[in-house]
């Protein structure tokens, strides 16, 4: 029981963090609040059905195709709807509730409303230590992991990700240093968005596929962006770690149901008494937000 | 602050005379439902647009109706007691909830304060699915009872039509609306406006910024919680996925469309999209949001203040328009 709801809880957290990341990568860099950010995890998971399943491709290349394709279509986002938005909260977030719809008939209309199935990639179970999975879940833990580690190195070794640290503390400074701002958030939301097309990717054996999967999981993405501190790439990670093992805990020894009510209460008690999240952002810096 | 203009007494004059004799040019059922949903949407907007004069947007507004709604319900259902009383009681239930909520969330401000009452009105929501006993649980509550107007002897009306609700939620509105407006224009309005504007400076000035915030939010939660009693005895169901999520954006979506400058912004919003939803794209399921979603895009980016700024911007473009043409017309060179 408890090796089982461990391995749940890993799998969990990988997942919710490699959605959060990018998350966090345009709230850093843009000061955008992006809800349709869940709308990107459900166009990966329908570009896995659309070439995986529909198409015959090999799971492997339609993970490939499918997160290019997903990332360009979010730069391509990032110019036309969110460049006028940046550092902009509320509407950001409002303008993203608009792409939320647009995005969610799209699907609709292209695919169906209906629950898709996909063929399973992998049959079988392995027990790990106790815990017995399936193989799709085990598959998808080191792809998530390795992705996860992978984002992080190229924020702190590569050039272009030091340009985008520092476009994300401070703006102009980092234009008056020669970064273009421009530049980095191109950078910042078509590689967030393709973690998140990866995630949609990867889940997509294991859930249910339809137009409005998104929602749920960018909700939690949020409330795991804000408890961990909106800018901190670390902070998402462990709050994406926190929150993938308290609900598994909870599913585990008490009820389901009880997790959407823990989970509001932990967002109120770290907005209310470190407003900042756990891995702490300057207070200052955010008391200065005006809308 | 300034007196209305006798233009737009008159014109509301009229929309008001032209309200009230609704029901005797067409008594369609279908047509009061839809004009009983847009006054309950408009004054849920209205109540939600009050409270953002102060700069606050309080996402656990619907989760403050919902507490009147659940209110009234157990109220008539579970003690008996007649509609009226129940509805200004629900009212109070709902302030006494959002001032517990508020009071601690005020703290933050903006971005923050938006999340906090995100998270508080989900729980709240969360409260009513979890506890089957007293609230119904996430299956609902059907078969709530409609209101009665009795004098003994005299006179019975029972709510069976739609016509009944019809006045009762126009006259509804219109209260809460003339109230909303009363506020505005008083001092405390010019307050609140003040704390937007720059609360740093409101505060120097002696301005007691975290009292006027509650009484903002205090206000509009009482009023709504009136307004989701109204809205139990009308619908007579109540489930919490009604008050989900998805509707707090909804509501968003109306007062940002609608524009939330002036009292008439969330009334122009909840009023298009009503009608573009139930009677304009009713064959084109699918495509409903999409259009909500590119309006809402189309707006935010062309004209942020809403719909309701489109008379101010047009006119003097159009005046001008006007006068260059007449001056290229008289051979004039400017």
């Amino acid at each position: 029981m408890l090796m089982q709801v461990l391995a749940n809880g890993l799998m969990l957290s990988l997942i919710y963090a490699l959605v959060s990341i990018g998350l966090t990568m345009i709230y850093g860099v843009m000061h955008i609040l992006n809800w349709a950010h869940g709308e990107i995890v459900m166009l990966g998971a329908m570009g896995a059905y659309f070439f995986f399943a529909a198409r015959g491709l090999p799971f492997a290349a339609s993970l490939v195709i499918t997160v290019i394709l997903v990332g360009l279509l979010s730069v391509l986002i990032e110019r036309i709807v969110f460049k006028p938005m940046r550092g902009l909260h509320l509407p950001s977030f409002i303008m993203s509730m608009g792409l939320v719809y647009v995005l969610q008939a799209f699907a609709t209309v292209t695919v169906g409303v209906q629950d898709k199935m996909l063929p399973s990639v992998l049959t079988g179970a392995v027990n790990l230590f106790g815990a017995i999975l399936p193989k799709e879940r085990v598959m998808l833990m080191p792809i998530a992991a390795a992705l996860t580690v992978g984002y992080y190195l190229f924020l702190e070794k590569t050039r272009y990700g030091r340009a985008i640290r520092a476009t994300s503390m401070d703006e102009v400074g980092a234009a008056l240093q020669g970064i273009s701002v421009d530049r980095c958030a191109a950078i910042a939301m078509g590689t967030g968005s393709a973690l998140a097309a990866a995630a949609g990717c990867l889940l997509a054996p294991i859930v249910k596929v339809n137009p409005f999967m998104g929602e749920a999981i960018v909700f939690k993405a949020f409330i795991i962006v804000f408890v961990g501190g909106r800018m901190s790439l670390v902070g998402t990670i462990l709050a994406a770690f926190l929150l993938g093992y308290t609900e598994s805990l909870v599913a585990g020894y008490w009820d389901p149901v009880w997790i959407p009510m823990i989970e509001m209460a932990v967002l109120a008690a770290v907005l209310l008494f470190r407003p900042g999240g756990l891995v702490g952002v300057e207070i200052k810096k955010l008391g200065a937000e005006r809308e | 602050m300034a007196k209305p203009k006798k233009t737009t007494i008159i014109g509301v004059g009229v929309l008001l005379g032209f309200l009230f004799i609704l029901p005797g040019i067409t008594a369609h059922t279908a047509v009061l439902h839809i004009m009983i949903w847009i006054y309950v949407y408009s004054v849920l907007c209205g109540t939600f647009r009050f409270a953002t004069m102060t700069g606050d947007w309080s996402f656990a507004h619907v989760g403050v109706m919902a507490v009147g709604a659940y209110t009234s319900m157990l109220l008539t259902m579970k003690l008996g007691w007649s509609v009226w009383p129940s509805m200004v009681v629900s009212g109070l239930v709902a302030l006494v909830v959002a001032l517990v909520v508020y009071s601690l969330s005020l703290v933050t401000r903006a971005v923050t304060f938006f999340w906090v009452t995100w998270a508080f009105g989900e729980m709240i929501r969360q409260v009513f699915a979890r506890f089957e006993v007293p609230f119904g649980g996430h299956k609902g509550v059907p078969g709530i009872p409609g209101p009665v107007i009795s004098i003994p002897g005299i006179l019975e009306i029972g709510f069976e039509t739609q016509m009944s609700y019809y006045y009762v939620g126009l006259l509804l509105a219109i209260a809460i609306f003339v109230l909303m407006y009363l506020i505005e224009r008083s001092r405390v309005g010019l307050t609140f406006k003040s704390i937007n504007e720059n609360w740093e400076l409101a505060e120097s000035l002696g301005v007691n910024v975290f009292g006027y915030r509650l009484l903002a939010l205090g206000i509009a939660s009482f009023l709504v919680g009136v307004n989701g009693s109204f809205y139990a005895h009308w619908i007579h169901f109540l489930s919490p996925a009604d008050f989900g999520i998805a509707f707090g954006l909804l509501v968003l979506l109306y007062v940002v469309v609608g524009g939330s400058k002036t009292i008439w912004g969330p009334v122009i919003g909840v009023t298009l999209f009503i009608l573009l939803g139930r009677v304009f794209l009713s064959r084109l399921e699918e495509y409903i949001m999409a259009v909500y979603g590119l309006i809402l895009m189309v707006t935010l980016a062309f004209f942020r203040e809403g719909l309701e700024s489109l008379p101010e911007r047009i006119i003097p473009w159009l005046k001008e328009g006007f006068s260059r043409t007449r001056k290229e017309a008289r051979g004039g060179t400017s």
